[in-house]
């Protein structure tokens, strides 16, 4: 009998065990490198303004829906920052597969010299796929603060010789279009291009 | 007969194990297939980078040579929509004087300005001209993205990834120096 009771305690031990073992290898949520990606512990909304994207089309943030995206607020007069976020995002996108459901766009900051054709122009010198869009200066000042981007425009607006000091850090939103995160530089492609595969596979 | 029945229950757990272990194994590899695949060609990815990260000159890189000597001058490329773009070069100060860049001067573009580049803590950046640009004795000044930087306004014809420019550098107490910049 006092065999009996062993091998009963032995089945069920090992039944438990087991049991651990299974619920243990069940897929976890991602864990992001919060020094490449800082991931929001909660999704804010965007402000609901309307922009007027490259192609002339008018679209409003929930236009985003469906995809990741990841938004850099410059513009195309930038010598410096811009033209290396944007060379930067080219080499993310170069990184991740070709059916991807992460994408990447410019907001202009700067209405008043980025036309659509224009943005056009500039994103897609850096890649084909990269979308822009801009706004009136009031839907603009709406849209950066409901993402804590900051910009400030410096110099003679009545010529083309002003400049704007902006955010450096990209703008992520998840697919519900909410704003998920921000991504910080210095933007190490190769980092950013691992961890968001990781939050597109999630 | 005890022991008989002991060995089916030890090879059955085992049995079991060995599935979760497979569980396990499996969706570890399902969640990390991604990531190994991105990582998989970091050499070809890391001399990419290479055209669009900064390139610091290490610090022990310092001249001897007496002279004034650059190192790796290039200019951003820039869509052909863009006016405006940035030149970056290293420049050594062999001397055993302090030398100080003053100026920089090219057909290129409508106006060339050295500039400085401050980022706040909440990561804005914001540049501005400086009107020179001092280098010590035997030391080095790396302009580079993010940084101290040579700023063009208005080019006069767009930039050709590849192509060589040429600016001039003027010095408060050297000869100037043409520099060739390749745009990339």
């Amino acid at each position: 009998m006092l065999n009996k009771g062993i091998i009963i305690a032995i089945a069920l031990a090992s039944l438990a065990a087991g049991y651990f073992v299974a619920q243990s290898s069940k897929p976890q949520a991602p864990v992001i490198d919060d020094s490449v990606i800082f991931v929001y512990p909660q999704t804010r909304s965007l402000a609901n303004v309307s922009l007027t994207d490259m192609n002339g089309q008018n679209i409003t943030p929930a236009d985003f829906k469906g995809d990741w995206w990841v938004l850099y607020f410059g513009f195309t007069f930038c010598p410096d920052a811009c033209p290396m976020a944007l060379a930067n995002m080219k080499q993310i996108k170069t990184r991740l597969p070709e059916n991807t459901n992460i994408k990447f766009g410019l907001i202009s900051v700067d209405p008043q010299r980025d036309t659509p054709e224009r943005l056009k122009e500039y994103v897609t010198f850096f890649h084909p796929d990269f979308y822009a869009a801009t706004s009136d200066a009031a839907a603009i000042d709406a849209l950066t603060a409901s993402v804590n981007v900051v910009y400030a425009i410096s110099g003679d607006r009545s010529s083309d010789d002003y400049t704007v000091d902006h955010s450096n850090f990209m703008v992520l939103l998840n697919p519900a279009g909410k704003h998920a995160g921000i991504i910080s530089s210095p933007h190490d492609p190769e980092k950013i291009a691992t961890e968001l595969r990781k939050l597109a596979a999630s | 007969m005890r022991s008989l029945l002991l060995i089916l229950l030890i090879s059955s757990v085992c049995i079991a194990c060995e599935r979760s272990a497979q569980e396990n194994s499996n969706s570890n590899n399902s969640a990390s297939a991604p990531v190994d695949n991105s990582a998989g060609s970091p050499n070809n990815n890391n001399s990419s980078d290479l055209a669009v990260v900064d390139e610091p000159l290490a610090e022990d890189e310092l001249p001897s040579s007496g002279t004034i000597e650059v190192d790796n001058p290039w200019i951003r490329m820039v869509p052909s929509v863009s006016p405006n773009s940035a030149a970056y070069v290293s420049i050594s100060n062999g001397t055993e004087e302090s030398v100080t860049l003053t100026g920089i001067s090219s057909q290129l573009a409508d106006r060339i300005e050295i500039h400085n580049v401050e980022v706040d803590a909440a990561g804005t950046m914001s540049m501005f001209e400086i009107d020179s640009l001092e280098i010590e004795p035997d030391s080095t000044t790396v302009l580079e993205p993010s940084g101290a930087h040579i700023m063009i306004y208005g080019l006069k014809e767009p930039l050709t990834e590849g192509e060589m420019v040429t600016m001039m550098l003027s010095f408060d107490n050297q000869p100037p120096i043409p520099v060739n910049f390749s745009v990339k």
